[in-house]
């Protein structure tokens, strides 16, 4: 996925002399009290200009899990604005946004360092939903591509004010279409808050994604010690785990079972669980639990976000370039010395030194019979050309009189 | 004794800038099938955005990078051959081609950037990079580079060519000489629209130092240059069809002296036709639209001329070996030579390319086709197969010289360009008949929810599947070529005979049948400036009546 | 020179095919009135068009033959023809007034051979006549950004009358009912 936004803030910033454009993008320090220091970006000073509906404060959801953004609300001239333009919440608030209207984007400006929130660069649709679990504490700012010039800017505030702890999950792109399997299409971007309680109940096979095929809840928050029993409610489903936090043990359950069967599992490590169902994965069953505790999101499925290459982090990278420093010098020399030894390849260019051997050529082409100037009349090309152009001719003729002065209005002089 | 052994400098730079254009067109090539799959449908591995970021590095790759790294190769060789001359400095030499190299690899990341995120560029602008659509200011550099290191190839021909002069005086100037230096005269002309765009707005545009362009004025200056660019490509293509293809097909040029001619013919109306591109801007009247026409379809004339006197070269040589009747020589000419087949096929599918270059030239039907998919058909027969298939032809017979080693795999190169023919018969035409039918190009999703588009005879299924084989089948065929030029290019020097001879036979016809005058550079290169001042004037006056900046546009990071 | 006798002829039919190319695009200006679009000689304000004729973007009869549209190309919509379409009378004088905002669109209507360019800072104009009610497809044809694929709407050709009655009434809106199905034809 792109990540052209973020960066390209950095680098506008960096090679502006006359900043024209952008201004706010130092103040990203979270002030204590209702405001925080947005740096100008809600008003003309920065790029696209004025936001008419923002009115100065920023609305406090901190302690929610989960916060609403509406996306194209009314504002600014029309259906342009972010409702609310700047809103606060707690670190691990899973922020939905939701389009109300048409062609709108999310695109990042600024973010705290060490957040890597990609926004939606793709342009939306009314009816579209897009959530995000902010964990980073700073401001984060965004706007929306298309009617940037109608001032249509937004801002989210994690941390400060009032609101609750405990960590909070990052599921990255488990349920969306990015993720493998699909999109989970019974995730409806809030996860399920049981901590408190010491047995939860999952469905296994409920009612979702076309027939008898999703977890119910999909996604789940539970506290370290709670054991979750797994009820099958339909036929054929199994628990795969894809992933979990570093020094768990979870194995799940392989084997296919049906409906009544149960399966208990006491969640201890804190971090997130991601599982799900084999015969079903392609129809988007999947699940995941996050357990409290420690620090919030054990990164997975942190990696892979869509689109061309995967994000280049530590990790990737070591996987990408350990396996490739061995194999493909490996494999490089082996074939090399294989040519070598054949006498297929040479080396000569390496030898500067040295006299290339003279390059011996093919002899030169004698012709059958020879024709001169005054014997040669091109009369087969003459032919092939009348041909050409009566083609020619008839192509224009059907093109430009029939199709095109036949068909459909013009542009009229 | 071949080229690499007479001129071994020669012989090192142009096999470089030919090894260079030959990465371009196997990645540029990978691009263009992804692109094929993703708008037909068939296989989206990417998202819709991305698309843009791969068109615009197909673009530039394949109409740049591929076409003026091969072209400075092949004229490099064509000099240095004919005049039987080095250059003037080898530093100079290396210079421009390391800033080739440089400004084609600047420009290439910019685009890398919006599909790879940990590179802070962008560059999904396309190959015309309109304003206020904006890249990083490196795209734009990188492109500059490219185009500035290609002048020093020019210069140094210049350089040989004044030196050759200076010793043989009275003498007709060689005729692969003749060409390559007026092909580069034009060029300096014509670029000089898109630098102007590039160094005097767009970079310190894109820098922020100046806040606003004026997107008619840019795009008309892209213009100036877009339209003789493809001269440029087309022109090199030319060059093997009248130096090369007349001894591949076993025979003579019938005629120096019209070769010429064409070559001059070009270098005087390429540049002054730029505004048939741009028939449906506003901001430039119809008259003005309406004199660019008239001269741009006089610019079909040198082409027309190209076609009678190749193939009467063609129909010469197969006369001499052995051919007989009206069209039953066609048969004794050397189809299994893909030098010759290569050049044939690329001349046969430009033949059919004209026919929509001149209905793209009509001011009023061209309205018909502006911006749909009828115009990718066209470009692809031209630059695609005419110039890029003559290219891959010409390399079979020229790589060994400049290598000094031995083509390898010759049937693969045998069959190279008719494969490449049959994929480009059936994915350009289905794009001609889609553009047709309204759909429009440089889309990655061309399916939409109220527009529903009218294709007579046959449906869409039947044209995405003429796209996806057609696609599959150049793909297929480039990588025969790669295979066939990087097996030549590893096998050992010395170790066998070439199976090619580097020698051109004189025409049947030769210079001195011709006016002196016509070897007159300065006279043609200020009919060309007069021609251009005539053609451009009065638009760019009337575009820059309210200021060079007004009415301004602010950039659009893209 | 040294020129053969058949490529002579050669130039000479080559000079006529030219000259008869030439030929037929008079004829289709002159006769059919097929042109392209020219030079208005406006020119706006790209990053402020609220003061202008495209500050309430939409269709107004101008003369008893004449309907005008204003139409804004912005990323990635028509306005009007994205969200409601665009309401023009059949066989009459039909002018579109088309600018932009931010970038460069196209504005072709499909199957037609109504297609211009749109560029911020100028005003292009486009007359045309549509013969019968129809309705219309409507893409932008020229890269615009992230969104382009996205960019089209429609153009809904009513009888003349009945567009003619309901700008009397006020109820010219009710013609364009917000975007409706495409016309019967294929996906590309």
């Amino acid at each position: 996925m792109r990540r052209g936004p973020t960066r390209r803030g950095f680098l506008r910033a960096g090679a502006t002399t006359a900043a024209a454009l952008a201004a706010g993008a130092a103040g990203t320090g979270v002030a204590a009290g209702q405001s925080a220091d947005y740096g100008g970006w809600f008003t003309s000073d920065s790029k696209g200009g004025e936001v008419k509906n923002y009115d100065g404060t920023t609305v406090d959801k901190t302690g929610q899990d989960t916060v609403t953004v509406e996306v194209g609300a009314q504002g600014n001239g029309g259906t342009y604005a972010y409702a609310p333009p700047a809103v606060r919440v707690s670190p691990g608030t899973e922020v939905v946004f939701e389009w109300t209207s048409n062609t709108h984007n999310i695109v990042v400006e600024d973010q705290p360092s060490g957040a890597n929130w990609e926004g939606v660069s793709e342009i939306k649709n009314s009816g579209y939903t897009y959530s995000y679990t902010f964990e980073t504490a700073g401001v984060y700012k965004y706007y929306c591509d298309p009617h940037l010039g109608l001032g249509m800017k937004g801002a989210v505030v994690v941390g400060g004010g009032s609101g609750g702890g405990g960590g909070s999950p990052e599921w990255g792109d488990w349920f969306t279409s990015s993720g493998k399997g699909g999109e989970v299409k019974n995730y409806d971007g809030t996860t399920v808050d049981k901590t408190g309680q010491s047995d939860v109940t999952v469905e296994v096979g409920a009612d979702g994604n076309g027939g008898t095929y999703a977890y119910a809840p999909p996604a789940l928050k539970v506290d370290p010690g709670t054991t979750v029993h797994f009820e099958w409610t339909s036929n054929t489903h199994n628990i795969v785990v894809e992933d979990q936090p570093g020094g768990a043990n979870w194995e799940g359950v392989s084997e296919i079972k049906n409906s009544g069967y149960t399966y208990s599992y006491t969640f201890e490590t804190s971090g997130t669980y991601l599982y799900y169902c084999d015969p079903h994965l392609g129809l988007g069953m999947k699940a995941g639990i996050f357990v409290t505790g420690a620090s919030g999101g054990s990164g997975a499925a942190a990696g892979g976000g869509g689109g061309l290459l995967p994000d280049l982090n530590w990790w990737n990278a070591a996987w990408i370039v350990g396996p490739s420093a061995v194999a493909v010098p490996t494999i490089a020399a082996y074939v090399l010395w294989d040519s070598w030894r054949a006498g297929d390849v040479s080396l000569d260019w390496l030898l500067e030194g040295e006299t290339p051997p003279e390059t011996v050529e093919a002899p030169q082409y004698e012709p059958e019979r020879r024709i001169e100037h005054d014997d040669y009349d091109p009369w087969g090309t003459a032919s092939l050309i009348a041909v050409y152009t009566a083609i020619l001719v008839v192509a224009w003729i059907l093109l430009y009189f029939v199709e095109f002065l036949g068909r459909g209005p013009h542009i009229l002089g | 004794m071949a080229f690499v052994d007479d001129h071994p400098l020669e012989a090192k730079v142009a096999r470089s800038s030919i090894a260079v254009a030959i990465i371009a067109v196997a990645v540029g090539g990978l691009l263009g099938l992804l692109q094929a799959w993703f708008r037909t449908g068939f296989l989206r591995p990417f998202s819709a955005v991305d698309y843009y970021a791969i068109l615009t590095a197909h673009g530039v790759l394949m109409a740049l990078v591929f076409t003026t790294f091969f072209t400075v190769g092949l004229f490099t060789w064509g000099v240095t051959r004919s005049l039987d001359r080095g250059f003037h400095d080898r530093r100079f030499t290396w210079a421009w081609f390391a800033l080739m190299v440089l400004g084609t690899a600047l420009a290439f990341v910019s685009v890398l950037g919006n599909l790879v995120g940990w590179i802070p560029l962008h560059g999904a602008v396309l190959y015309t990079f309109y304003a206020p659509l904006e890249a990083s200011p490196t795209f734009y550099l990188g492109l500059a580079g490219l185009v500035v290191g290609s002048w020093g190839a020019g210069v140094d021909y210049l350089w040989s060519l004044y030196a050759w002069r200076k010793e043989n005086p009275g003498e007709r100037i060689p005729l692969q000489t003749f060409m390559s230096v007026s092909t580069m005269l034009l060029w300096f002309l014509c670029s000089a629209g898109v630098a102007v765009e590039v160094v005097v707005f767009l970079v310190p545009w894109s820098l922020g130092w100046i806040p606003r362009v004026n997107p008619l004025l840019t795009r008309t200056l892209f213009w100036y240059f877009g339209h003789a660019v493809v001269y440029f490509w087309l022109l090199p293509a030319y060059f093997i069809w009248y130096t090369l293809l007349p001894k591949f097909s076993g025979g003579r040029l019938v005629s120096d002296s019209i070769a010429r001619v064409v070559f001059l013919l070009f270098l005087l109306l390429s540049t002054p036709v730029g505004v048939h591109h741009q028939y449906g801007d506003p901001g430039i009247s119809q008259g003005l639209k309406f004199v660019q026409m008239t001269s741009t379809f006089f610019i079909v004339l040198p082409s027309l001329l190209t076609a009678f006197t190749t193939v009467a070269s063609m129909e010469h040589g197969a006369r001499q070996r052995g051919g007989t009747g009206r069209f039953g020589w066609l048969r004794a000419l050397p189809w299994e030579n893909p030098a010759f087949s290569g050049c044939a096929l690329a001349g046969i599918m430009f033949a059919a390319a004209g026919f929509g270059g001149m209905v793209n030239a009509g001011l009023n039907v061209n309205a018909m086709v502006h911006n749909t998919l009828w115009v990718p058909g066209h470009f692809h027969l031209t630059v695609g197969t005419a110039v890029a298939l003559s290219f891959m032809a010409v390399s079979y017979w020229l790589l060994p010289q400049l290598t000094g080693k031995r083509l390898r795999f010759r049937t693969l190169a045998a069959v190279q360009p008719y494969l490449w023919f049959v994929g480009m018969v059936f994915m350009s035409n289905a794009m001609h008949r889609e553009g047709l039918a309204g759909v429009p190009r440089r889309t990655s999703v061309p399916q939409y929810s109220q527009v529903a588009f009218n294709l007579p005879i046959t449906g869409f299924d039947a044209v995405h599947l003429q796209i996806v084989a057609g696609a599959a089948m150049l793909f297929v065929a480039l990588l025969c070529f790669l295979v066939v030029v990087t097996a030549t290019w590893f096998g050992r020097r010395g170790e066998a005979p070439l199976a090619v001879n580097g020698h051109v036979p004189e025409p049947l016809s030769g210079p001195d049948a011709g006016p002196r005058i016509l070897d007159n550079f300065k006279l043609w290169v200020a009919v060309a400036v007069v021609l251009i001042v005539i053609a451009y004037g009065i638009p760019l006056a009337s575009i820059i009546q309210h200021g060079l900046f007004a009415p301004g546009s602010a950039p659009l990071p893209t | 020179m040294d020129i053969h006798r058949y490529e002579k002829i050669w130039i000479g039919v080559s000079l006529v095919f030219i000259v008869g190319l030439m030929a037929s695009i008079v004829y289709g200006v002159v006769a059919v009135g097929a042109t392209t679009v020219g030079d208005s000689g406006e020119t706006v304000a790209a990053n402020d068009l609220s003061n202008t004729t495209f500050g309430d973007p939409g269709g107004h009869w101008a003369s008893d033959d004449h309907y005008v549209v204003n139409v804004v190309a912005q990323q990635f919509q028509f306005r009007p023809g994205t969200r409601e379409p665009v309401v023009v009378p059949a066989n009459t004088t039909v002018t579109f007034r088309l600018t932009s905002p931010d970038v460069v669109h196209g504005f072709e209507v499909v199957g037609t051979s109504v297609n211009a360019m749109v560029i911020p800072g100028q005003v292009t104009v486009a007359t045309t006549r549509f013969d019968r009610p129809t309705t219309y497809g409507v893409v932008c044809n020229e890269y615009c950004g992230a969104g382009h694929q996205n960019m089209e709407g429609q153009i809904v050709v009513v009888p003349r009358e009945t567009l003619r009655n309901a700008s009397a009434n006020g109820t010219a809106a009710s013609l364009a009912p917000p975007a409706g199905d495409a016309p019967d034809g294929g996906v590309a």
